[in-house]
Formats: structure tokens, C-alpha cells, sequence
């Protein structure tokens, strides 16, 4: 007997990308285009969050996309952190950071520790005190040695650069804020 | 007092105060009737203006009436128009204004900051002398 042919029943609304349209539609982990306003050294407004309105020196474009930022610690209080692009506005100020090392850092998951710069340190569990009777003295994840040697390191480097244009500093310490007459569709960064 | 119209003449160096060419110097090469006139300019683009468009400036530029653009764009050169623009209280404004709406942030946040520090040494020194009194 002849095999007949049925028709499916169900047709794809669009026609499946083959060739070259296929090899697009699968970089799915492309890493985030960077503004073109944003290169290493540039100073951000954090627009959200903690520190939202503080002044910070744009260090580099992580592997996830995100932005690497410090304040430096020392001048505003923000440290080594992730930021998203998004919620940044990136002025016209540059820091010459080039001396400035931080191939240490990175957040992608190492593969056996499943763990990158960034990962949250999980508290060592204690076995005596179960639910309500848990010690009080149970220790509060801190920061790793790695990550606060880190920071003092690219820090360092930082401070130095900012401390080469007068004002750069206070700059850095102060947060930005709108006056009354100030729209920000209307002001150059 | 001096009627607007009194200023409307060729030659008479204008700034055109409303639409795409907003804030630019232009001259007046020649009147169509009671209230147009043919402005061009360096940066200008040679077409006919309302006067309501237009604030008329005291300087006035010997060109000819109807000028061909790059017979004008010569003669602003040879006038230097720009500078002696510029000279003018006017023109010092405009430069302000425009200045002022380039500064980036960080020129913002320097000029709040020197400008505080001022005020605070105008503010000590007019208490010392109020005390003395």
C-alpha cells in the first residue's frame, strides 16, 4: 500500500531561520552591547539602589554584562560592585585608569566552585543550637580577605588617578541631586 | 522712543530668536514688505524672516542689497562680525548662556562649590566689618 502523505497538523507561524539567521537567533549569551558614553575610568551616577545618586569610577564591562564600579571605598563609600547599565547615567569625566589592574576580578562561576568574585559567602552552620535556640554568637558572613585585598589594591590605583585633577575627589564624595530648573533631558553630563 | 521698523535696514546685523535657527547671527540683505525681510548669514540658511523672528542688534555691516551668500560670507570675514559681536554686552550673554548650558556634571558640581566658598568669605568679612560698628 502507498504511503500517503498527511498533512501536519500544525503549521509554525513563521518560517524557521536557517543559514546565517540561524547562527543569530542562537547567540543567546552575546555579552550586553556597552554604551559608547561608558569606557574604563568614566564616572557614573548610580541611578538606583544603595547608593543611588553617589558618584563612581566605571572600572570595566564584566563577562554577565554588568558593569564593574568602585567609589573608590574610601572617597564615597561604594565598593567594588556590579552595576547595571540601565540604572546608570555615565557623565563626560574620564579617570585615567590604566594603571589599574583587575583581571582578578570576574563573575563567571568558576566550574568546580560553582563560586565567582562576587558570590555571597555562606555562613558556616553550627551544629549545636537547632531553630530558636540557635547561639547568638552564630557569626555573620563577612566579606572573604580576597575581596577586601582586592578592593585596597584597585583602590589605590584609583585614588591616585582621581588625585590628579583638583576637586576630582570631592567630586567623587558628594551625590548627585536635581535643583529646581534642572531637567536632566536638558543637561549636558 | 525708537520704532522697531527705524532699525530695518540692509545691512543691519540681526539675531533671529525663534525656530530651527534659533540664536543666530544673520544680516539683512533686503526688505520683501512691511513685515519680511531676506536674512542670511554664516550659519544661517538666505531665506525671508518675519521681523517678529528677529531681534534687531546696533551693529550694521556694509554689504549690498541682495548679496550673494559667498559674497556675504566674505565681507562677514572681512568685517569680523563674530568678534565684534561678542564685544557687545549682548553677545557676552549669549556666550554665558550658551556656556553655562554645556558644562558637564563635574564643572556643575566645580562651580557650586567655588561659588559657596565666595560667598561664605563675602559673608565672613561683611560680619566682621557689621561688628565692628
Amino acid at each position: 500500500m502507498p504511503k500517503q502523505k498527511v498533512a501536519p497538523k500544525w503549521y509554525p507561524t513563521e518560517d524557521p531561520p536557517k543559514g546565517k539567521a540561524l547562527t543569530k537567533t542562537l547567540k543567546k549569551d552575546a555579552k550586553p552591547k556597552l554604551r559608547g558614553s561608558i569606557t574604563p575610568g568614566t564616572v557614573l551616577i548610580l541611578l538606583a539602589g544603595r547608593f543611588k545618586g553617589k558618584r563612581v569610577v566605571f572600572l570595566k564591562q564584566l563577562e554577565s554584562g554588568l558593569l564593574l564600579v568602585t567609589g573608590p571605598f574610601k572617597v564615597n563609600g561604594v565598593p567594588l560592585r556590579r552595576v547595571n547599565q540601565a540604572y546608570v547615567i555615565a557623565t563626560s569625566t574620564k579617570i585615567d585608569v590604566t594603571d589599574v589592574d583587575t583581571s582578578g576580578i570576574s563573575d563567571v562561576p568558576d566550574k568546580k566552585t560553582k563560586r565567582h568574585f562576587f558570590s555571597k559567602v555562606v555562613p558556616e552552620t553550627k551544629e549545636e543550637g537547632e531553630g530558636e535556640f540557635v547561639s547568638q554568637e552564630a557569626k555573620k558572613p563577612g566579606l572573604t580577605e580576597e575581596r577586601k585585598a582586592m578592593q585596597a589594591k584597585v583602590d589605590a590605583a584609583v585614588i591616585t588617578a582621581v588625585e590628579k585633577t583638583s576637586m576630582m575627589k570631592d567630586y567623587l564624595k558628594s551625590r548627585f541631586s536635581l535643583e529646581k530648573g534642572q531637567y536632566p533631558h536638558l543637561m549636558k553630563f | 522712543m525708537p520704532s522697531r521698523e527705524s532699525k530695518v535696514e540692509v545691512g543691519r546685523l540681526v539675531v533671529v530668536n525663534y525656530g530651527k535657527d534659533n540664536g543666530k547671527l544673520g544680516v539683512i540683505l533686503d526688505v520683501c514688505d512691511t513685515m519680511t525681510c531676506l536674512v542670511d548669514g554664516p550659519k544661517l540658511k538666505r531665506g525671508l524672516v518675519n521681523f517678529r523672528r528677529l531681534a534687531f542688534t546696533d551693529i550694521v555691516i556694509p554689504v549690498k542689497r541682495s548679496m550673494k551668500t559667498s559674497t556675504l560670507n566674505k565681507a562677514w570675514e572681512a568685517a569680523d562680525v563674530d568678534a565684534q559681536f561678542k564685544k557687545t554686552t549682548w553677545g557676552q550673554k549669549l556666550a554665558q548662556k550658551e556656556k553655562r548650558a554645556n558644562l558637564t556634571d563635574f564643572d556643575r558640581f566645580v562651580v557650586k562649590t567655588l561659588k559657596s566658598k565666595k560667598n561664605k568669605l563675602i559673608a565672613k568679612k561683611v560680619k566682621e566689618l557689621k561688628s565692628k560698628n
